[in-house]
Formats: structure tokens, C-alpha cells, sequence
């Protein structure tokens, strides 16, 4: 009798870790991660920053704050690029992003906002004699 | 005699070199990652007995990313016996590393750098103690991690003046210079750093401690952090209080520009405590960092309110063997045992300026931001971002950091149960009936982990920081009472809502004396480190790097 107490014990222990490791990871965290990478197409050293909305802070558009998102290079040189990449958390499935830049003024132009999705490695060039287009578009 | 002359020379010619060289104020090569004074971290396992004053220790180490490091310290703690309480202390160390970036004359050197830690001349008895130099200063009783004022940021030039009031209330000034003022006072701080003069930075720190019993110490600070000029009459005067003077300056509006604007001084309170006796304690700080104090006046949040606290406990084993009867060799094993765990967390925004993330909170800013030319690199943003260059918390803004260790040392009896140096704290210590060991030996096992969050990003310059209602539009007004000028964020603070990296530190300590000569005692001691690293975690791009660090020390203490 004693060993099959024991049995029951152990197999009860064992359920009780599998639940807990399954609770564990559903638990678990995620977020969404995407990379944009940017070019400067322009003959000129532009400046540029990233404007992301941050849908969790507000209930109305107007609430919202607009996260800047600073590059770590003050300036991007002509025919060079930059990176910037955006986390944000899972249960939001978009998040809206613009890039601004301009030569002295960072806001003279902008792509406007644009989607980004989990995965997202968006390719942006950068030229301050034209309107802006998505290369996707 | 000509022999002694020219090696007088060469002593002259080495001292005004080291002169030359020796930039006080620079922690960038010493304020790394890489650092031989995260040493100092290790918690009990480093807290020294009333017994070893000097040391001197000759430290390897090599690690699995091809970084090596061979060092060496010495601390001296003089006290000469004719001058009772006075003492002398100094730390030299001297290392050459493959992370560490040299030049001058320590090409000469092949690299081996001399800079110094402590060094400080002090008074210390039952009722005063009173210290000017450069100090390792901590703000709380916490064992790893202090909010307003860490040890790890390294040494600075502070005096510190600590009395006890009566048993129930002792006090603690500290005026510490984080970095000397340089050039004229200007308001706008990008002139000065365009001029290539940089502009000083105070922390004057004011606490009360109260303690009700000897064993329970309650402790309320109040503390400015200003920029400018660092002899500050409004600050120096040891009785104003500095919120209130702060306060006062809405009315003393011609002020701005001189060294007491709002926008350079930063004002932070604090509560920390420390309980416990014979064995046990528990101990905690929280900080409440406001620029312009308007959250602590409750008036309108100009600046997100930002906090940040730190908790934590301690056992060790003699406090369940002096009440349980064991054998005696289980005594000597389980009642020089101790556990320690700490949690530390810092909300978003903390010791930055503005409500972005204009930091001021460091030792030393990153001065090549406004090097166009030179922008800067991945590596260099790595190392400077990561650990050790903000003043308090090692982490800085929006992380937070878990430690737990379990160790063994046999002078564990006289290992103090503080760590700020309290005066109350020396008070009783003094009382306390300490055991001398022949012999020390000591372990610890260490884990830690920490998160980083988003939005910390310390290089990026101001002129990039600007809030978004200020950058766009200025014709804005956010609040609808018809001035434009008093636009202000709606952003909170927050903890780690989104986590860009993440770590894991395992490592393990030992140290033993091996041979006693006289007073003379030689130890080993050594190190086995090994570090995850996991950036952008929970993503599809997420990413571990593992590091293995192994370093060890001969030490000759007396």
C-alpha cells in the first residue's frame, strides 16, 4: 500500500510540473521586433528621426504620445545608411512609424506613417530633392 | 653619490609624468563594463573585517572574448598611533587591458595605466567622523546596488561629515563634487561644451537617520543635483533644505542663469531603512527623482514622476546555531553560512533631466556626441550605454537587477551588518565584542540577473531630445490656458514595459589565506565568471552571447 501511495505522489508531482512549466509558457513574453534600415540616396548629409505612436498611452489619437526615436549618428553622409530598430509588445499587432528628415531641419520632409509589422526589414532611401515613395509601392 | 642623483631624476621625471597624465575627473577607460572594480560588487563576500586594513593584490584574468586584463592593487590605511582617529587612506591600481584604450605616455608603459580608487584623508571616532577626498560613497545599507549614490560609478571627491545627534538621531552631510566647473557659467550648456570647457556637476546629499532602537534605522534624505558652479551658497548652507529652496526659487526669478536655475538642479528625495540584528536584516531605499519638484508640490507633472527602489535581506547561519545546540563541527559549518538576496528596479525617465532622455545623472557624458565626423560606434555605444557610468544605480533608467548569493567565510561574526557608515551605525558597532580569526577563508556563489528597458539611451544629445509638442509645433498649447509656453508631456513613467536586453551572471568566489608571517598574511583568491547576454529577448531576433571570465589574485594583507 505504502508503495503505491508513493507511486501516486510522484505521478502527481510530475503532473503538477508539466502544469507548471505550460503555465510558465504561456506566461511567457514576446514582442514584436522589426529593422529599418535607411539609406541616404541624396548628395547632401541629411538628419534624420523616427516618430512611433504609441497607441498604449492614450485613448484618443490625440492622447497618444509620439515616441521619438533618435539614431545614434547625428548625421547619415551621402551614400550612406543607418539602422533603427523598433520593439514594441506582442498584443499590439502594428505600429505606425514615420521618418522625418531634412538637411537642417530634421522635419522638412517625411514618409508619412506607415505600417511596421512583426518581422518587418524595410528599406528606406532618403533623398531631400524629391517626394518621398516607398520603394514597396 | 652622481648614482643617486640620476635615479633622483628619473623618480622626479616618472612623478611629473604620471602628473601630466593622471586626468582626475576621466572614468571612461575605468568606467567600463570591463572594469576591475566590479570586484567590489561581490557583497559580504568583499566586505572587510575591523581586522585587515592593507592590502596589496596582484590580479589576472582571462575571459572567452579575447579580453585579458592584468592588474594590480594596493590599499593603504594609515593610522598612526600618536594621532588618535585620524587616518590616511589610499588605493593605487594599476592595469593593462586589452579593452582599455591608452595613450600618451603609457604607450611608453606598454599600456600598464596608474590611476588611483580612494584616497582620502579622515577623522573617525564613536561620535564624529569627518572624510575629504576621493571616496567610494553608497547612499543606502544595500549590499549590491544604491539608488542615489553607488560605489560601482567608482571614487569621487566628496566631504563627508557624520555625527551622531543623540542615540535616536545621527546626520549625514555630503558634498560631493562630481566633476569641477570649468569656464564661465552659461545657461546654455551646448556653448560651453562647444568651447570644449565642461560645465560641473554636484550631488550635496543631507540625511537624517533616526533610529527608535538601536536595531532599526530609518533614514530620510534630501539631496540636489545641480550643475555649475560647484560651490553653491544655497546648497552649501548645511541647514536650508533643499526642497524648500528650490521652492523659493519661483520667487528669485533673476536667478535663472546663475547657478541656481531649475533647469540645472535636480531634486531627489529618499527613505531607505536597515533592521535587523545578530544575524538577520532586511534593508531598502526609494527614490523619488523630480527636476523641478512640481510632483512632491502636487502640482501639475511638467516631467513624468519618477521613481525607483531597492529591497533586499540577509541570514546567516549563526543566528539559528546560537539558539539550536548542534555538534560542534556542524556549528563551525552552518553558522558561518549566509544567504543574501536583493531586488532593484528603476523606472523610465530616471536621472534624466527632461522627459526624454536627456541624462545628466552620469559620471561622465558621452563628449564625442557633438563630433560630427566622428560618429559613433557600435562597440563604443555598447560599452558606454551598458553598466557603471550613471551615479547611482549601476543600471541606470528603466532596468532592474535580482541578486542572490550563498557563501561561507569563518570571520563572518565580525562582518558589519551595514554598509553607508553611518555614524549611529559605528556608534554601536563599537560596543560589539569582535572575534579574531587565525586563518580566512571564504566562498560565495553569486547569481544575478538583470533587464534592460527601452528609452535609455544615454548618448543621444539633447539637441535630438526635444519633445515632440516643442519640436513641431510651436504655437501649441497642450493644456488650453492660453499660454504657449507651459506645454507639458503626458508621458509616465513606467517599469520595463518592453525589454531590449537581458542577463544572467553566475560566478563563483574563493578566497583563502595561505601563509602568516608576522603580521604579514599571503591569500589567493579566484574568480570563475560566466555571463549570458541575451539582446532584443522574446523577438525573432533575439540573440545569447555567452562569456567566460576567470581571474585570479595573490594578495599580501597586513
Amino acid at each position: 500500500m505504502k508503495e503505491v501511495k508513493i507511486k501516486q505522489v510522484k505521478i502527481k508531482f510530475f503532473i503538477f510540473i508539466i502544469i507548471f512549466f505550460i503555465f510558465l509558457n504561456s506566461c511567457a513574453l514576446k514582442y514584436n521586433y522589426a529593422i529599418v534600415k535607411i539609406y541616404n540616396n541624396s548628395s547632401v548629409s541629411l538628419r534624420y528621426k523616427g516618430l512611433l505612436i504609441d497607441e498604449q498611452s492614450g485613448s484618443n489619437p490625440g492622447e497618444m504620445i509620439i515616441k521619438v526615436i533618435s539614431p545614434n549618428k547625428e548625421r547619415i553622409y551621402a551614400n550612406e545608411s543607418d539602422s533603427i530598430d523598433i520593439t514594441w509588445a506582442s498584443f499590439q499587432e502594428n505600429v505606425f512609424l514615420n521618418i522625418t528628415w531634412g538637411t537642417s531641419n530634421v522635419y522638412a520632409t517625411s514618409t508619412g506613417f506607415f505600417t511596421l509589422k512583426d518581422g518587418d526589414i524595410i528599406k528606406l532611401s532618403l533623398d531631400s530633392t524629391s517626394d518621398f515613395h516607398f520603394p514597396n509601392n | 653619490m652622481e648614482i643617486k642623483e640620476v635615479n633622483l631624476k628619473i623618480v622626479y621625471l616618472i612623478l611629473i609624468i604620471f602628473l601630466i597624465n593622471f586626468n582626475l575627473f576621466s572614468i571612461l577607460e575605468v568606467n567600463d563594463y570591463y572594469d576591475i572594480n566590479l570586484i567590489e560588487k561581490s557583497g559580504i563576500f568583499r566586505y572587510e573585517t575591523f581586522q585587515r586594513y592593507n592590502s596589496s593584490t596582484t590580479i589576472g584574468l582571462l575571459s572567452t572574448d579575447y579580453f585579458h586584463e592584468f592588474a594590480g592593487r594596493m590599499v593603504l590605511t594609515i593610522m598612526p598611533p600618536e594621532l588618535y582617529g585620524f587616518m590616511i587612506k589610499s588605493e593605487a591600481i594599476f592595469s593593462r587591458s586589452t579593452k582599455r584604450e591608452y595613450g600618451g605616455e603609457f604607450e611608453k608603459t606598454n599600456g600598464l595605466i596608474l590611476y588611483y580608487g580612494e584616497a582620502y584623508l579622515g577623522f573617525r571616532n564613536k561620535y564624529f567622523t569627518a572624510k575629504l577626498g576621493f571616496q567610494n560613497l553608497v547612499s543606502s545599507d544595500a549590499i549590491y546596488n544604491h539608488l542615489l549614490l553607488d560605489d560601482y560609478s567608482g571614487p569621487f571627491f566628496a566631504l563627508k561629515l557624520s555625527f551622531i545627534i543623540t542615540r535616536f538621531v545621527d546626520v549625514d552631510l555630503i558634498y560631493n563634487f562630481i566633476r569641477p566647473h570649468q569656464g564661465e557659467w552659461s545657461s546654455n550648456l551646448t556653448t560651453i561644451y562647444e568651447k570644449s570647457s565642461l560645465y560641473g556637476k554636484s550631488l550635496f546629499i543631507r540625511k537624517v537617520n533616526i533610529r527608535p532602537l538601536p536595531w532599526i534605522r530609518l533614514g530620510f534624505s534630501d539631496s540636489v543635483y545641480f550643475l555649475g558652479e560647484n560651490m553653491n551658497i544655497w546648497f552649501l548652507n548645511p541647514f536650508s533644505v533643499y526642497f524648500v529652496t528650490l521652492a523659493l526659487e519661483k520667487f528669485f526669478v533673476e536667478k535663472y542663469g546663475s547657478a541656481l536655475n531649475t533647469g540645472s538642479s535636480d531634486l531627489k528625495v529618499g527613505f531607505d531603512f536597515n533592521i535587523g540584528f545578530k544575524g538577520w536584516r532586511v534593508y531598502g531605499e526609494l527614490m523619488v527623482d523630480d527636476s523641478e519638484a512640481f510632483f512632491l508640490m502636487f502640482r501639475y507633472p511638467i516631467f513624468p514622476n519618477r521613481v525607483g527602489f531597492v529591497i533586499g535581506g540577509e541570514l546567516r547561519g549563526y543566528l539559528f546555531s546560537n539558539y539550536i545546540k548542534l555538534p560542534k563541527y556542524f556549528n563551525f559549518i552552518f553558522g558561518n553560512m549566509y544567504i543574501n538576496m536583493e531586488y532593484g528596479v528603476v523606472s523610465k525617465y530616471t536621472y534624466s533631466r527632461d522627459d526624454n532622455n536627456n541624462y545628466e545623472y552620469v559620471r561622465q557624458e558621452y563628449q564625442n556626441k557633438y563630433y560630427t565626423t566622428a560618429p559613433v560606434s557600435q562597440e563604443e555605444l555598447n560599452r558606454i550605454q551598458r553598466v557603471g557610468n550613471f551615479i547611482g544605480f549601476m543600471y541606470g533608467s528603466n532596468s532592474d537587477c535580482f541578486d542572490i548569493a550563498i557563501g561561507w567565510r569563518n570571520d563572518l561574526v565580525d562582518v558589519r551588518g551595514y554598509a553607508a557608515e553611518y555614524q549611529g551605525d559605528i556608534y554601536f558597532d563599537s560596543f560589539k565584542n569582535k572575534k579574531i580569526v587565525d586563518r580566512l577563508f571564504k566562498f560565495q556563489i553569486h547569481y544575478r540577473h538583470y533587464r534592460l528597458g527601452d528609452e535609455r539611451n544615454i548618448l543621444t544629445p539633447f539637441y535630438m531630445n526635444e519633445h515632440y509638442y516643442f519640436d513641431l509645433d510651436q504655437d501649441l498649447d497642450s493644456d488650453g490656458d492660453g499660454n504657449k509656453t507651459n506645454d507639458h508631456s503626458n508621458r509616465e513613467t513606467e517599469f520595463l514595459r518592453i525589454i531590449l536586453e537581458e542577463g544572467n551572471q553566475l560566478d563563483f568566489h574563493i578566497y583563502s589565506d595561505i601563509i602568516r608571517i608576522s603580521r604579514f598574511i599571503i591569500g589567493i583568491e579566484s574568480k570563475f565568471n560566466f555571463i549570458w547576454t541575451t539582446f532584443h529577448p522574446y523577438t525573432w531576433k533575439e540573440e545569447t552571447n555567452f562569456t567566460f571570465r576567470w581571474e585570479i589574485g595573490l594578495s599580501i594583507i597586513w
